[in-house]
């Protein structure tokens, strides 16, 4: 079994996934390496959630006998669980021409990275019999799949995926506010791109979806390249979105271009902050299951949240 | 590099600097270059980086600039550097005054011995100007002192400063009657300049002579081409040159400048012609003039001379005779009214040698019963009449036949002739051949005995041996009595029979040739004195080694011609047996600056040897190898007149006069010298160079070079400190 674990993790590795071809393969493999690397649950089934104990009887596992309690009553409890199911998943991808950017040393674009990321997310809560929706955008929203659990669901999310959008520039902020305007109820909304937009106006975008009061998950997703400027010598930087030109010896612009980019993800991470929306930053060097513990986390945390609020009414 | 440039900044080498400026662009073009070779990046988070950019250019730009232009100025300096320029201004010379090199070149040559009534020579004014230069130069100047007097000469060539020194070395510069070695002085000047350590605007150099007129003439003549112009132009690329002139004014000035016997071979009692070549150097002409012929204090012979034009001469011919044999010397001496600037050329000296016999061997091919008979009589009769006991001829003419000309020692011969000599052994040929190539005269008269065959096989040796060309066949055809040539009056050009061309129908024209051999010349080797009426060489000359050979084409008795008959062979026959004597008497003449140098038989080596010198005293020369034995050699000769030198009881006369070029004492103006040399060149007259100070060279100059690779030093750390700096931000980022 370790050797078989070892096996599945490397799919995680960015590098070796670029082998793989079809986003399906991608996406259960990244779904397959991040699970043999967990501790095998006692629980059976992730989406089952402890609700109440009742009094042991006849014909019941003893093994869902609770003997903590036992301990402290002397009588025997089986814990009872209820299965979460109304969990909504959006996943918001970016296809704007900036995300086709890959450096020499990636081996995968920014949304190569940003689709192996969704499928896999996508595989993942159709397992957990989460309900799943998917909306592309660039400078609009340029594909919207509606939320569903049902399990074929996936090859539709995955189709979309595939799909190549053409030359685009990112209108992340508005973008993120017609999205807003579609969403009927509370989901979980994240948000997968590079951001190179207008940071206030991405603010301003969360902050719509944030009011309806959908969780957010931001996966910043950016070049290593993009995070070290490494190249040297007189380069001729051309930009994508008609960005334009720029002879430059990059060994002069990099200490301020760096600034820069830092400042820009402190601005988004305090924004995220602000709004108690989660700002994960992806280097498209590392591994994938990043995005998937931050999802079981986020996903564990609003149903605690949710119970909390169940156990409160009672 | 513009020449804008090299007279603001003058540099040392100024090709380096050139060198410099273009290695500076280097680091221009690389930086061009390299950003023509970009790599094309596409790129995301352009906004990023077009923000940094903006914000950045400006400074990114003055990093870049700020190292290339250390670099540029780096290179361009290390040119500047090793051209090693210099500046030189007036506020300089304020500030920083430097030492300059100064180099006197004393004019001491002969025409600096001129005068003016009751002035100092004009060598004395020169020696006058040199000390009143040496006291204005400042005392951190070194000074160096050469003299042009032929050969020229470094008096202090280590630069001094020690001004007791050059005081005393200037006053012990003598003047000679030497001609002058401009060229020499002003190339030992430009020498001491280059192994100095002064810059080219700190050096000087001043001449001070009388730049007489052979030497420097008017800009009228070929004068940019003069030795002595062309070797002042080149000094003037290494340093100031200033002329100063001394003797303004004319002097005037007559000599003797030339002295000649008009006969080779000088017998006793025979009467000889001297040629006086009297010349005026002044602007005016001379009526006064007359010219003594003298021997020691005796005036032999005293003659008025015609008018002398202003700049030309006039010869005039005196004649005298010799009772006793040896080397005796006449001097001629131009007597005039008026004085004379340069009195030492008004005498001129010769010695000459009258001898008792000059020994003539005469081989005959085929002895008759009597003189006359054989082949030669007639010439031994015209060589040595002796019809008249007033006749006074040299000629000693020997006859001999083939047989016993292997028994002659021929060098106690001045000619050997060969009359119809049918063939010669190849040991005689050879020894004939060493006789003529040491300086014998060999005289051939063709026959019907001489062997064609031999004579060219053996003498002319397909023009290596001593014959001027090649015998042919008779020309004329046997038999034919009344055929017959002549001589043809007009190819006589040859000074030893041209002056029978003056009297056309004298018996040398009138005679008849009925036969003679052809022959074919060495031209231009050989010389062809004088023709037959059919073209045909009649007379063939030839220089080989050190002697002469003169081939006849007929015989010289009457076999073929009538010629012996006729009066004009005694003459023609002297003439060019005298033409072939060996000129002697041409090491005993000599001019000053010469050395003496008289070969000494092994006999006399042993005897005591002396010379007395003009003045009177005597002196011992020294004894040097020449040839095969030992010669006796003093000199070089400063003093005109006459050398005695004993030999044991045996005196030889030699005698020593200055150079013509010397007595030549026009001057060349300053003006012309100004035209010659340029604006660059100060010419002063010696007075105005009393007046003036210190003219020339001010120490204002000052090397740059240290400077500079100072500035280097700096623009080098400076380059290596911006690029770490600019380096290590990078590295930081």
């Amino acid at each position: 079994m370790p050797s078989t674990a070892r096996h599945y993790r490397k799919y995680l590795d960015p590098a070796v996934l670029a082998k793989i071809g079809g986003l399906q393969l991608r996406a259960r493999l990244i779904v397959e390496g991040f699970f043999s690397g967990m501790h095998r649950s006692p629980q059976r089934g992730l989406s089952i959630e402890f609700a109440d104990h009742r009094s042991y009887t006849q014909g019941d596992d003893i093994r869902r006998i609770d003997w903590r309690v036992y301990a402290r009553t002397d009588k025997y409890y089986v814990k009872e669980y209820e299965q979460e199911t109304n969990l909504d998943l959006m996943l918001v991808v970016d296809a704007s021409e900036s995300m086709q950017y890959r450096s020499a040393q990636a081996a995968l674009s920014k949304y190569e990275y940003a689709t192996a990321i969704a499928a896999a997310l996508a595989y993942l809560a159709l397992q957990q019999r989460d309900s799943v929706g998917l909306a592309v955008f660039a400078e609009h929203l340029v594909e919207f799949v509606r939320p569903s659990n049902d399990a074929a669901h996936w090859r539709t999310v995955v189709d979309e995926l595939e799909r190549r959008s053409g030359p685009a520039k990112t209108a992340l902020g508005r973008a993120l506010g017609e999205l807003a305007e579609r969403l009927a109820h509370r989901m979980l909304v994240v948000v997968i791109s590079d951001g190179f937009d207008d940071v206030a106006g991405v603010l301003r975008g969360l902050k719509l979806l944030r009011y309806r009061r959908h969780d957010l998950v931001v996966c910043h997703v950016l070049d290593p390249a993009e995070l070290t400027l490494p190249f040297r010598g007189p380069t001729l930087f051309e930009g994508l979105e008609a960005g334009g030109r720029l002879l430059a010896d990059p060994g002069a612009l990099r200490r301020r271009y760096l600034q820069e980019m830092t400042q820009f993800q402190a601005r988004l991470r305090a924004g995220c902050a602000r709004l108690r929306a989660d700002y994960v930053l992806f280097n498209t060097l590392a591994p994938l299951d990043v995005a998937l513990s931050t999802y079981l986390a986020t996903r564990s945390a609003r149903i605690r949240q949710r119970s909390s609020r169940v156990m409160a009414g009672r | 590099m513009s020449d804008v440039l090299l007279q603001s900044v003058p540099m040392l080498h100024p090709a380096l600097a050139t060198f410099g400026l273009a290695a500076a662009a280097i680091p221009v073009l690389i930086h061009l270059i390299s950003r023509r070779r970009y790599r094309r990046v596409p790129w995301a988070a352009m906004s990023f980086l077009l923000a940094v950019h903006r914000r950045s250019a400006r400074r990114v730009f003055l990093e870049q600039w700020l190292v290339l232009l250390l670099r540029v100025l780096a290179l361009a300096l290390l040119g500047l550097a090793l051209a090693r320029p210099y500046f030189s201004s007036a506020w300089a010379t304020a500030l920083t005054a430097g030492s300059v090199q100064r180099i006197i070149l004393l004019d001491n040559s002969g025409s600096m011995n001129a005068r003016a009534a009751g002035q100092p020579t004009r060598f004395e004014r020169a020696q006058a100007v040199a000390r009143r230069l040496v006291d204005s130069f400042p005392p951190r100047d070194p000074i160096s002192v050469i003299t042009v007097a032929a050969p020229a000469r470094a008096h202090l060539a280590d630069p001094v400063l020690e001004r007791r020194l050059v005081r005393e070395r200037l006053a012990a510069v003598s003047p000679t009657a030497n001609v002058t070695d401009f060229v020499g002085a002003l190339t030992l000047a430009r020498d001491l300049v280059r192994e100095g350590q002064h810059v080219r605007g700190n050096r000087t150099v001043y001449v001070i002579s009388d730049f007489s007129a052979p030497y420097w003439p008017g800009p009228a003549d070929d004068a940019p081409a003069a030795p002595a112009v062309l070797a002042a132009k080149a000094l003037t690329a290494e340093a100031a040159l200033t002329l100063v002139r001394v003797a303004p004014g004319d002097e005037g000035n007559v000599a003797v400048t030339n002295l000649a016997p008009e006969a080779s071979l000088i017998g006793l009692q025979m009467p000889v012609r001297f040629t006086v070549t009297v010349a005026n150097y002044g602007d005016t002409p001379r009526r006064d003039l007359a010219v003594q012929l003298r021997r020691g204090e005796q005036i032999l012979r005293r003659e008025p001379l015609p008018p002398v034009p202003a700049g030309g001469q006039v010869q005039a011919s005196l004649a005298t005779a010799f009772a006793t044999p040896g080397t005796p010397v006449l001097e001629a001496r131009v007597v005039a009214d008026a004085a004379d600037a340069l009195p030492e050329d008004d005498a001129r000296y010769v010695s000459v040698e009258v001898r008792s016999a000059a020994p003539v061997l005469l081989v005959d091919g085929r002895p008759g019963r009597t003189r006359l008979d054989g082949q030669v009589g007639y010439l031994a009769t015209a060589l040595a009449p002796r019809l008249d006991p007033h006749d006074t001829t040299v000629l000693e003419p020997k006859v001999v036949t083939e047989v016993e000309l292997e028994a002659e020692p021929l060098p106690a011969y001045d000619v050997v002739v060969l009359g119809n000599v049918e063939r010669l052994s190849a040991r005689q040929w050879q020894y004939l051949e060493r006789y003529v190539a040491e300086g014998g005269g060999l005289l051939i008269f063709a026959g019907d005995l001489l062997n064609t065959e031999d004579y060219n096989r053996n003498g002319h040796r397909g023009g290596a041996g001593p014959l001027p060309g090649r015998f042919g066949g008779p020309a004329l055809p046997p038999g034919q009595v009344e055929a017959f040539t002549q001589f043809d009056v007009r190819s006589l050009t040859h000074p030893g029979v041209v002056e029978f061309a003056q009297v056309p129908d004298s018996g040398l024209f009138l005679a008849q040739v009925r036969q003679y051999l052809t022959f074919t010349p060495d031209l231009p080797r050989a010389e062809v004195l004088m023709r037959y009426t059919d073209g045909a060489p009649a007379l063939i000359l030839n220089g080989y080694g050190a002697g002469r050979v003169l081939v006849c084409t007929t015989t010289a008795n009457l076999d073929w011609t009538n010629l012996p008959a006729k009066g004009d062979f005694v003459s023609l026959m002297a003439n060019l047996v005298t033409t072939l004597a060996p000129p002697r008497g041409e090491q005993r003449n000599l001019l000053i600056g010469q050395t003496l140098q008289a070969p000494l038989a092994p006999s006399q080596t042993a005897l005591p040897l002396r010379l007395r010198l003009p003045e009177g005293n005597w002196t011992e020369g020294k004894l040097v190898p020449a040839g095969a034995g030992l010669a006796f050699q003093y000199g070089p000769l400063e003093d005109r007149g006459t050398y005695v030198l004993s030999v044991g009881a045996d005196n030889v006369n030699f005698v020593a006069n200055g150079e013509s070029m010397e007595s030549d004492t026009r001057t060349c103006a300053g003006a012309a010298l100004r035209a010659l040399l340029g604006p660059s060149v100060p010419v002063l007259n010696d007075d105005e160079a009393a007046r003036q100070g210190v003219p020339g060279g001010t120490g204002a100059a000052r090397e740059l070079a240290v400077p500079l690779l100072a500035i280097l030093l700096l623009a080098l750390l400076a380059e290596s400190f911006a690029a770490m700096w600019l380096g290590s931000r990078r590295e930081q980022a």
